[in-house]
């Protein structure tokens, strides 16, 4: 499995000068950016990355790669865990390398209690990512990149079209009494959720590739 | 190893290697005790397959020409005047055949071809 | 070394049904046209598809029960897939040194140099000979007992092919190893394979040592009143020309000596290859 890291971070370093520029823009971006909207871009932009995962996958499947790959000495359930440990590692290390600029920027430009109030949403953001790696995986496995990618945006689609109607229908006030009376407990459950949902994706993951002929 | 194997010839390549080691055991190019290469090396020198190889050396080691010892290689018998003899005469008998069918072939009858056979004889 | 026992695969328009064996020590060689099955036998030993039916066994055990440690002692060159095009052999190295505890650094990085392999080269910049020459060289840098090559000389000129072929001679002059190998160019498996198995349409045809297929088997020329004098018991096959046919056996010898007169020419593979595909079953 470590010679499937190394192969992902070298086509990923490839692109490393890409990660930069995006590190560089949020930084900008938490310095001169409006409040409104400090929190949210570089959780957008953690979003960007952490879709490299995707790419990763999409590379594996140029030019009938996989074919090769699973000739090497490594299960199919190895590549699979090694996509899963590796979306880990770059979202949340990615993550983490955002919420720090933020913290540092923040806590020069807004007082304390500002700063902690955005920074609490960054959180969420990552549970959000991690939840849409966990149904993008598999379906980038089970369809072809193309498909796969459409796919996932369709059903993030899906999930916005959903919020929307949610506010429409005036459900929103209501949605957001529920929160501030339970906010630690769904916080947990949403964490654990998160979690969850991850675990499950990995087997099913492994499953479909198991099934897989090449 | 210097040897030369024809592959449009219609000898059977194993005879050709059998034949041409044979030959340089006979005219002493290889001596008593000489190691001939492994299978694998003349394989690839030659070319050929390593079967091939493998066929003729147990065909030269059916014929009491080299011995094998296993894990070591492949070494040259002792001379053996006797047997060196019996294959110069196989030689002698397998070209008269030869000669005898190709007289035959373009028409000459057996009483013609024994004719030739006397004459040359007492010119030689 | 390496053993398929009546393995079926069965697709919409094809179905793969043979058994090979590749004995330790020794070079065997697939061979057989376009869409064959000689791809998808491949698939099947290197777990890349699932079989419907038959065993497959590696190094003694089945297929089932080999560990990626095992797989190690694998080396594999597909033609038509590899590494990332956008990796360089720079890249390369530690992915294999990890994968592989017998991976061979420096003599690998030697071999690169030998062929000109510039390390800090992405592969899709490689020409298809220097791809193909990788490929292969990848496969050897392991110390494997077992190497899987589907077409790996494909896209090489004369000179690089020979020096391929070389490679894999010496090799097999080390150690206890076996190589599967497909081509397409037979004169290559001519002066490299130990025994040959010819696959058409799924079922394999023709199993013979090369030896044999070069010294027994060629090809008969002859005129419509000769086929019908001549005896027919040692031709396999019958293809119409305007001379009359060409004939293939198994045989030579028996018409060398009893029929002379016949025009009788030694067989190449590719001979063969036409003879037993396009030719009428006798």
């Amino acid at each position: 499995m470590k010679g499937l890291l190394i192969k992902d971070w070298k086509l990923l370093k490839n692109q490393g000068r890409f990660f930069i520029v995006i590190i560089m823009i949020s930084i900008l971006i938490s310095l001169f950016g409006s409040r409104t909207y400090s929190g949210f871009t570089t959780s957008y932009l953690t979003f960007a990355l952490s879709m490299f995962i995707l790419s990763t996958l999409s590379y594996d499947n140029y030019d009938n790669g996989m074919a090769f790959l699973l000739s090497l000495p490594i299960s199919r359930k190895i590549y699979v865990k090694e996509k899963y440990l590796f979306a880990l590692f770059l979202t949340f290390g990615f993550w983490l390398i955002f919420f720090l600029i933020d913290l540092l920027v923040f806590s020069i430009r807004y007082s304390s209690r500002e700063s902690l109030q955005i920074l609490c949403q960054s959180p969420v953001y990552l549970a959000l990512i991690l939840l849409f790696l966990s149904y993008s995986i598999p379906l980038h496995l089970k369809f072809e990149s193309e498909k796969g990618r459409m796919m996932s945006f369709g059903i993030l689609g899906l999930f916005s079209l959903g919020i929307f109607c949610i506010v429409r229908l005036g459900m929103l006030a209501a949605l957001q009494q529920i929160l501030t009376e339970s906010l630690s407990m769904i916080i947990g459950a949403s964490a654990v959720f998160c979690l969850l949902s991850f675990g499950i994706s990995y087997r099913i993951s492994v499953k479909i590739m198991e099934k897989k002929e090449f | 190893m210097k040897l030369i194997i024809n592959h449009s010839s219609m000898l059977p390549i194993y005879e050709q290697i059998s034949g041409q080691i044979k030959d340089k055991i006979i005219h002493g190019e290889l001596i008593e005790g000489a190691a001939l290469p492994s299978v694998r090396i003349l394989a690839r020198e030659l070319r050929v397959s390593a079967l091939t190889v493998k066929k003729s050396y147990d065909i030269l080691e059916q014929e009491g020409f080299i011995s094998t010892i296993h894990g070591k290689g492949s070494f040259v018998t002792s001379a053996n005047q006797e047997r060196l003899a019996e294959e110069k005469k196989r030689e002698v008998e397998s070209e008269l055949e030869h000669a005898i069918s190709k007289g035959r072939s373009c028409g000459m009858t057996d009483q013609e071809i024994k004719e030739l056979f006397h004459i040359i004889m007492e010119e030689l | 070394m390496l053993k398929l026992c009546n393995i079926k695969k069965q697709y919409p328009q094809f179905q793969l049904q043979c058994s090979l064996e590749v004995p330790k020590n020794c070079i065997t060689a697939l061979i057989g046209p376009n869409g064959a099955g000689k791809s998808t036998a491949f698939k099947a030993i290197l777990g890349l598809i699932h079989i419907d039916g038959g065993e497959i066994e590696l190094f003694g055990k089945p297929f089932c029960a080999l560990t990626p440690q095992d797989r190690t002692r694998i080396g594999t060159a597909l033609c038509n897939s590899g590494f990332s095009g956008y990796l360089k052999i720079r890249d390369i190295v530690p992915i294999l040194s990890q994968m592989y505890p017998e991976f061979d650094k420096e003599n690998f990085l030697e071999k690169c140099r030998h062929f000109d392999l510039s390390l800090d080269k992405k592969i899709n910049d490689f020409s298809t000979g220097m791809k193909a020459k990788l490929k292969v060289l990848l496969a050897m840098s392991h110390n494997a007992q077992l190497l899987i090559l589907d077409e790996p000389t494909v896209g090489l000129d004369v000179v690089a092919r020979e020096e391929v072929l070389d490679m894999l001679r010496e090799y097999m002059l080390s150690g206890e190893r076996s190589i599967l190998i497909s081509s397409h160019i037979s004169s290559d498996l001519e002066g490299l394979c130990d025994d040959v198995y010819f696959i058409h349409e799924g079922q394999i045809l023709l199993h013979e040592e090369i030896g044999t297929l070069l010294d027994c088997y060629g090809i008969l020329k002859v005129s419509g009143e000769q086929y019908n004098t001549m005896n027919q018991t040692r031709l396999i096959r019958k293809k119409k020309e305007i001379y009359g046919y060409s004939l293939l056996t198994s045989d030579k010898q028996f018409y060398l000596e009893n029929m002379p007169e016949l025009t009788i020419e030694k067989c190449s593979i590719d001979e063969v290859i036409m003879m037993m595909t396009k030719g009428e079953i006798l």
